[in-house]
């Protein structure tokens, strides 16, 4: 890890970055849910991918953007192109 | 700080665009072919595309004193179309010993079809046959990671191929770890929403090192900014990185890469009023 600042310091520098992107999820969230038929964005898969999305980053640990991206990437088989699998 | 885009789509970008970039430091852009924003008709529309980015390009460039490097191909999008991609992968041959052309790019899948897979196969067998470097496109936002690893899947198969001469374009924190543990080079691409920001960007770089990976504007017909490679400079200051360190990855590291090619015939800044005025004594 080759990062030059400490931990408080890069805190200090994305501290307002972070609460504005907070701040504009919530009210993205909260403009979809004060609009008409709401609900039916609750059964499209897109929410529910920003839902685990929301909840990983309540999580303590590393590599959270590498995980967030997987949540939103169709999944891959190992093997798809052996040749037993493309004939 | 002198930078190279190693990815700009130029074609789709106005001349002042050129001046704003050598203005903040730009020497040289390399430029894919890609979509043309419509699908083409016919292997001739792309004859004409090919004799832009090879002859007029480099012109419109050398007005604001940048370099211009470029790659050919059929890009992923009109793959579907295996009929015409094949004409255009036996086309392509006429341009291969044109100043300036780096090799085959950007080639890669779209939305990791059959069809996609075979053309980029083909295209790959073009590049081995013909002894180029390939640049690769990876797929937007869901299909990455699958089109990723299906890529490197391909790119394996072939015993052929030089890790070391293959640039792997557009990676992010899911994709760059399988990118250069394969030994490919890497690319991260600068936008405002679909790819990486340029903070994100300073991150991989401090978790994945400095070593083959560089950043490009990718700039093109939808929302980008063809000075985003200064934005990802200023994110290093900020953070502290040494001059050094940003330049090998905005500089030298593509001036690396693309030194792969015979017909990378680059003029380092720091000598090119020297050569100018050689070039002009002997006139």
């Amino acid at each position: 890890m080759d990062s030059q600042q400490s931990a408080p310091e890069v805190f200090d520098q994305v501290y307002l970055d972070i609460r504005a992107r907070v701040l504009q999820v919530a009210a993205s969230l909260d403009r979809i849910d004060r609009s008409e038929d709401a609900e039916t964005v609750q059964e499209d898969r897109r929410r529910s991918l920003i839902q685990q999305g929301l909840e990983l980053l309540c999580r303590p640990g590393l590599n959270r953007a590498e995980q967030i991206q997987v949540i939103f990437s169709d999944p891959y088989q190992s093997g798809w192109n052996a040749p037993e699998a493309t004939e | 700080m002198y930078f190279f885009d190693p990815h700009v789509h130029m074609i789709s970008r106005v001349t002042d665009d050129y001046e704003r970039m050598a203005r903040m430091g730009c020497v040289g852009v390399s430029e894919p072919a890609f979509w043309a924003g419509f699908d083409r008709g016919s292997v001739d529309g792309f004859r004409d595309y090919f004799r832009q980015l090879t002859e007029f390009e480099p012109t419109r460039a050398g007005w604001s004193g940048v370099q211009h490097f470029t790659w050919l191909c059929i890009n992923a999008k009109e793959a579907e179309n295996v009929e015409l991609s094949r004409e255009v992968i036996a086309m392509i041959p006429e341009f291969l010993g044109n100043p300036g052309v780096l090799g085959i790019g950007e080639i890669g899948l779209n939305k990791n079809t059959k069809n996609e897979c075979t053309i980029f196969r083909e295209h790959v067998d073009l590049a081995m046959k013909t002894n180029e470097q390939i640049l690769i496109h990876t797929p937007h936002l869901d299909d990455k990671l699958k089109g990723t690893r299906m890529i490197i899947d391909m790119l394996l198969e072939d015993d052929r191929v030089d890790p070391n001469r293959v640039l792997i374009d557009h990676v992010e924190e899911h994709t760059v770890g399988a990118a250069r543990e394969e030994g490919f080079w890497c690319a991260m691409t600068l936008y405002p929403v679909t790819k990486c920001t340029p903070s994100r960007a300073a991150d991989i770089i401090e978790m994945y090192g400095d070593d083959r990976i560089m950043v490009n504007s990718a700039g093109d017909w939808g929302p980008s900014n063809p000075t985003a490679v200064p934005d990802f400079i200023m994110e290093m200051r900020r953070r502290g990185h040494s001059e050094k360190k940003i330049k090998k990855i905005v500089y030298d590291n593509p001036v690396e890469f693309f030194s792969g090619s015979d017909r990378f015939e680059f003029t380092p800044p720091d000598t090119l009023w020297e050569t100018s005025r050689a070039a002009a004594d002997t006139d």
